[in-house]
């Protein structure tokens, strides 16, 4: 016996009830309940929705939602640590090792024709851009998306351009001796690298959500 | 019976085994048809099932596609490519250790 859409919706009002606040996660579970229905519907049909819908309540009363959603948060953070490690090797591989290279080829000119605090401001300034261009192409998916775990989770806050303004602060007074232009060719390029995993993993998260909500409609 | 100790140690490899035998299933779907396999001896609580399947998914041992049926949207699982080989090394593992358990059962107390 198919439920009707006014009964998935008590079913949902039920899940969100109980705390349940992510959307994607929602759709899963309303799956679940919604076949315990259907079963409890086909063993007793004379019972009717509502009074079967009061049973599955206590059914379903010791389920702990905050357990599922630490279980599901985990799984999203395993895959896109996994999605950014690829991206980081796909760095070193051919044929984007050439941008790599002729990318550290121009930080290292950069830093080779100008002092080092002129070097490290360009390098954050170029971080900057690059983190401002990625934020504001994701910023309506992340709006839109906000009550998803799958967007939530994509977020994550690096450090290379804290490490950079370290830099600036600190090395004022070096020179532009090998060593020191290895290091902030390094740097720049980690910098670069990250913000590059971070694209991707926005990207991705946004990909599932549209993907999603082709499917069922909108995630709210 | 109170089983649910013993199942717990076993649940991963009895997904693993179910989409092995099935291809794709959703959850409800693994728990009904375990509680059906077994007579209704073992029962996998949702609580335990959902972590597990997300365990196996975050491992890459499975894989998921979504789809609308009747209204709602369903959750399939399957097995990765490392899944499969992982299914049957794990089923493999579990038959080698019931084996074991079952000479220590059937020995006679001295």
């Amino acid at each position: 016996m198919k439920l009707t859409h006014d009964q998935l919706v008590n079913i949902k009002a039920f899940i969100r009830k109980r705390g349940l606040s992510s959307v994607d996660l929602q759709l899963e579970i309303l799956d679940h309940m919604a076949c315990r229905m259907e079963e409890k519907l086909a063993e007793d049909p004379e019972k009717g929705f509502d009074k079967n819908f009061t049973e599955m309540q206590s059914e379903f009363e010791y389920w702990r939602f905050n357990e599922l959603e630490n279980s599901f948060r985990n799984s999203l953070r395993s895959r896109y640590s996994s999605l950014r490690k690829q991206t980081r090797l796909s760095w070193f591989r051919f044929p984007k090792v050439a941008y790599t290279l002729l990318a550290g080829a121009f930080f290292y000119l950069v830093f080779d024709a100008f002092d080092a605090f002129t070097a490290g401001v360009f390098m954050t300034m170029v971080s900057l851009l690059f983190s401002l261009i990625i934020i504001s192409r994701f910023w309506v998916a992340n709006k839109k998306y906000r009550n998803t775990l799958t967007m939530r989770s994509a977020s994550y806050i690096f450090l290379p351009i804290l490490v950079v303004q370290f830099w600036i602060l600190s090395h004022q007074h070096i020179g532009s001796n090998l060593l020191w232009a290895t290091a902030y060719v390094t740097l720049a390029l980690f910098t670069l690298c990250e913000l590059h995993c971070f694209y991707i993993t926005q990207e991705y998260a946004r990909q599932s959500c549209e993907d999603l909500e082709k499917i069922y409609g909108p995630l709210v | 019976m109170n089983s649910s100790y013993l199942l717990k140690g076993s649940l991963q490899v009895i997904i693993l085994r179910l989409l092995e035998i099935h291809g794709r299933m959703y959850g409800y779907e693994i728990s009904r048809t375990v509680k059906e396999m077994s007579h209704g001896e073992f029962q996998i609580t949702e609580g335990a099932l959902y972590p597990a399947l997300h365990k196996l998914e975050a491992g890459g041992l499975l894989e998921t596609s979504t789809e609308l049926v009747d209204g709602r949207a369903r959750k399939y699982y399957s097995l990765s490519r490392s899944g499969k080989n992982e299914a049957s090394s794990r089923v493999s593992d579990v038959r080698i250790f019931l084996d074991s358990l079952q000479q220590i059962l059937n020995l006679k107390p001295v």
